[in-house]
């Protein structure tokens, strides 16, 4: 008896998370096509997003996202994109991107957005930054051509990929903060300086991955810039 | 129908579901009654490569609880909710025993399952405390370096939007081991003091320094200029 009765309340429980969580979706709709795992996926990633608290943030970050708060994630993603669609985006290991032609508010993902192992807050990551390829009113925000030559901090040439081509000459840097490179780097920065409730694996990944992504800030004074910001010295 | 009228029926239907699920989920066995051998298969480790192959390392004795807790660290692996907050909580001082589990884990998991692997690595690097988490950690860099997403040996794709979180992906063990050790040492100068967990360390960093990626040679590099000469 006091089995079923656990038993019983959690499936109460449960149903009434159900109930819960479908209010809490995402209002973006999902094309017909698009698999329900690859939705799930998307919705507990955003769900993630959606549920952070933090306790300060940088005057980079208050600028582009506001406080560092599940509430202003949910609303620059929600603001952005309406719709999300299945595609390729042109190239085999892609996750997910935005095809302005295509529909600026539209994000698409690919089937690599569940095949790959990539920690969450990578996914995240491209999902913000192709989020800002949305904004009209900014040109969808294009990518700088990375400087011949592109040097990283100990002087070797910058690649695409460690066994790849130069960046240098491609259209995959910024020259600003407020780009898709800079704002998915400022936000990243941020979770791992501020996120309340994340933990230690997420906040280790935040600053692994945003890391990484300022170093395709091509303007030395951005770049400082940035690197004040996260250590409040911003002006 | 109308759209409130449908909307009852999907939700009693997903109600119902989730009731069925549970019930069979409850009917299952206990944590005690699964041997640990049946727990060692990730959730992408069928169809991709193991470029070590299972080594026929002894399976160690783990209390019920322990294997509870690596049964959980499947679910959470399976999940891809890198934020559940039960690995903070149910990973941190962990047993020689268990840690040695969780490395059996490490090499089972498919060589593509980038995040499974580099989860392990942070949770055994988060709290370094013998020779055998160093010799464990400098396995890493024993390895050949993954290449692509889709299959470890496969041709690198070369599309330079996404590269840098791609390279991060693809290096995510490599990187996660050496965070941790950073973060070690900059939280505590006198960590590695130990003449013997010194040497241990160094010799693990200089096989980090010959991984052959970059992003890993400097952060390996970086650590080296934080240790002090004796
Ligand atoms: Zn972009």
């Amino acid at each position: 008896m006091r089995t079923f009765n656990a038993t019983f309340v959690a499936t109460i429980l449960l149903s009434l998370s159900l109930v819960s969580l479908s209010s809490s979706a995402s209002p973006v709709k999902y094309d017909s096509g698009v698999p329900s795992d690859i939705q799930a996926q998307m919705e507990a990633d955003l769900g993630f997003m959606n549920q952070i608290q933090g306790n300060g943030q940088t005057n980079f970050h208050q600028q582009i996202f506001g406080a560092v708060s599940g509430a202003q994630y949910k609303n620059f993603f929600e603001s952005r994109i309406k719709k999300i669609g299945l595609n390729d985006c042109g190239n085999p290991n892609a996750v997910a991107c935005v095809i302005p032609m295509m529909g600026s508010n539209k994000m698409w993902l690919t089937q690599n957005f569940i095949k790959f192992s990539h920690p969450q807050i990578a996914r995240l990551m491209v999902v913000y930054h192709e989020s800002r390829h949305s904004e009209i009113a900014h040109g969808n925000w294009p990518h700088d051509t990375c400087p011949t030559p592109f040097l990283d901090a100990n002087g070797h040439d910058m690649k695409s990929i460690w066994t790849g081509a130069s960046l240098a000459g491609e259209p995959a840097c910024d020259s600003t903060q407020l780009g898709s490179y800079g704002s998915s780097t400022i936000l990243l920065k941020n979770v791992a300086m501020y996120c309340t409730n994340c933990g230690d694996k997420v906040k280790m990944d935040a600053d692994l991955y945003a890391t990484d992504q300022l170093g395709r800030i091509d303007r030395p004074d951005v770049k400082q810039a940035m690197i004040n910001d996260f250590h409040g010295q911003a002006k | 129908m109308d759209k409130r009228s449908k909307f009852f029926v999907i939700l009693s239907g997903a109600a119902f579901t989730a009731a069925l699920l549970f019930f069979a989920l409850s009917s299952k066995k206990t944590p005690s009654e699964v041997g640990i051998e049946t727990l060692t298969v990730s959730p992408e480790a069928n169809t991709k490569t193991n470029a070590n192959p299972p080594t026929p390392a002894k399976a160690p004795l783990l209390s019920n609880e322990e294997q509870t807790r690596l049964q959980t660290l499947d679910e959470i692996l399976k999940s891809k909710n890198d934020n559940d907050p039960r690995l903070d909580q149910l990973f941190q001082h962990l047993s020689t025993g268990i840690k040695l589990a969780m490395e059996k884990r490490y090499q089972d998991f498919a060589r593509e399952d980038r995040n499974g692997r580099g989860t392990i690595v942070f949770l055994i690097s988060r709290e370094i405390t013998s020779a055998e988490d160093i010799q464990f950690l400098k396995s890493v860099y024993e390895e050949a370096p993954c290449t692509n997403m889709d299959g470890c040996s496969a041709a690198p794709s070369n599309d330079p939007h996404h590269s840098g979180v791609e390279n991060t992906s693809l290096n995510y063990p490599q990187l996660v081991g050496l965070y941790q050790i950073e973060k070690t040492i900059r939280n505590n100068p006198q960590a590695f003091s130990d003449s013997a967990q010194r040497a241990a360390l160094l010799d693990l960093l200089s096989k980090a320094k010959l991984f052959p990626v970059q992003s890993v040679q400097n952060r390996a590099s970086t650590i080296l200029s934080l240790i002090p000469n004796p």
